[in-house]
């Protein structure tokens, strides 16, 4: 009888088996072989690492991969460097060294992670690129690396203002992670739709968006949790549903205490002093926000205690105290010069410095340049404009 | 799935290729992939899911869904 079924050829199960075999040992020796190359060569020789025929392996890959996703946050130049060599190694990998999967699977997430990286120094453009690659990477069937890359192109589209793009993207990377039972990812794309949402003004949807994720019954990890009822609060804050927003804020403040993430619960003790001053009692948030400026300060974080400090001045501002306003905003300035922070968000703490002391300065002033100190972080190229 | 797969003999790993392969040829037939494209497709998803991705959950949900998907024209 005549079947549609595909058959089983033996081929696959070998080239299947001796690659699970060899991977066990590949990944073994990846450990130490990657970390000694990276420590033994001076980074800016690490390109010519990729002709390094030690490293033309699925376990030193991956291995780079992971060092890459360890450096990214602490120091996204090194992380940019890995990446770049991890894409050098993956593309000059032999065809026929490894089955097609393997291979298309290696080079698009190489590929994804200079992308990140690119994102993270602000290069939307080249990112955006880097993401196009390592989807055109990707043979039929590799669907979960498929919704990894386009959910990374949706952060690096949002960046660059394509809104309803990036939109289309988040969404139907978590319809693919909720299939694939991926609980993690699918979280992430809600939270990235919240912050979407929030970042078009659309604070009742956003707010929607995060309760939906936190009414839903897959596991949540108090980490993922705190930052819920941290984006509820402040989607609260801007409807000016303030009992919503307080319980929320505190609530984030106590789970970051309680699995021992100090700075995140200072974050959402900034968050309540803005708050206090939203509510019209800027005393109470200049008397809550001191403390958590001077954690800041003590904690080496002088643009978070500018971001808190910010909030400060907008109180000072709220009570009439323009001159206490205009040399806290001065201090800010110092500091972020010491820190060697952005000439741009010192350039824009200066404008406000200037404004406060010619009597120009209001208080939507001082959230635009809060709000562009913090734009900063994902664009550091933009420029500072006040409506 | 590694975990699983590491240190097992050459003949655990082919049934655990063969069982699998047998249930996602059965759903590609179900779902009309030509069967000249569903085993290669097939051949795919099992080295990407069991042997690089290793996911920590329900694997054979991720196999169909990434199955599910191709058919669907790799639309994403």
């Amino acid at each position: 009888m005549f079947t549609r079924r595909s058959r089983l050829k033996p081929e696959r199960v070998r080239e299947f088996t001796r690659l699970a075999q060899h991977l066990t040992a590949e990944r073994e020796a990846a450990t130490p072989l990657v970390e000694r190359l990276l420590r033994e060569t001076e980074p800016e020789k690490w390109p010519t690492l990729a002709e390094h025929p030690d490293l033309k392996t699925i376990g030193a890959l991956e291995r780079l991969a992971n060092i890459f996703a360890e450096t990214l946050t602490k120091n996204a130049r090194k992380a940019t460097a890995v990446a770049e060599l991890a894409v050098s190694v993956a593309e000059g990998l032999t065809p026929g060294s490894y089955p097609i999967a393997a291979i298309s699977q290696l080079q698009a997430l190489a590929w994804k992670d200079l992308g990140k990286a690119l994102r993270f120094l602000g290069r939307n453009l080249e990112a955006v690129d880097a993401f196009h690659t390592a989807e055109s990477r990707l043979v039929p069937g590799l669907t979960h690396d498929r919704a990894i890359v386009r959910f990374n192109l949706a952060m690096s589209l949002q960046e660059l203002g394509q809104f309803d793009e990036s939109f289309d993207l988040i969404t139907e990377s978590r319809r693919l992670f909720d299939e694939h039972g991926d609980a993690r990812n699918t979280l992430l794309c809600g939270l990235a739709e919240g912050i979407l949402l929030q970042r078009l003004g659309r604070f009742r949807e956003a707010r929607e968006t995060y309760l939906l994720l936190l009414a839903s019954t897959k596991p949540i990890d108090q980490e993922s949790l705190g930052a819920l009822h941290r984006a509820i609060g402040l989607c609260s804050l801007d409807l000016r549903d303030f009992r919503e927003a307080e319980l929320n804020l505190r609530h984030s403040i106590a789970l970051s205490r309680e699995i021992g993430q100090p700075l995140e619960a200072l974050k959402g003790e900034t968050a309540l002093g803005r708050l206090f001053n939203r509510k019209g009692e800027p005393q109470r948030a200049i008397e809550h926000l001191r403390p958590v400026r001077r954690a800041f300060l003590r904690a080496g974080l002088a643009e978070e205690a500018g971001i808190c400090g910010l909030e400060i001045v907008e109180g000072l501002l709220l009570l009439d105290s323009a001159s206490p306003a205009e040399t806290l905003a001065r201090k800010i300035v110092a500091e972020f010069v010491t820190a060697g922070l952005s000439a741009r968000a010192i350039g824009a703490l200066g404008y406000l410095a200037e404004a406060i002391a010619s009597k120009k300065a209001s208080t939507k002033l001082v959230s635009d340049v809060r709000d562009y100190i913090v734009s900063l972080r994902t664009s550091p190229e933009r420029d500072f404009a006040t409506s | 799935v590694l975990q699983s797969l590491a240190g097992t003999s050459t003949t655990d790993l082919a049934s655990t290729y063969e069982r699998y392969y047998e249930g996602l040829a059965a759903l590609a037939e179900k779902l009309e992939i030509p069967p000249e494209e569903a085993e290669e497709l097939i051949a795919n998803i099992l080295i990407s899911t069991l042997l690089l991705k290793r996911p920590a959950g329900d694997v054979e949900r991720w196999l169909v869904a990434a199955l599910h998907d191709a058919a669907r024209g790799e639309k994403c």
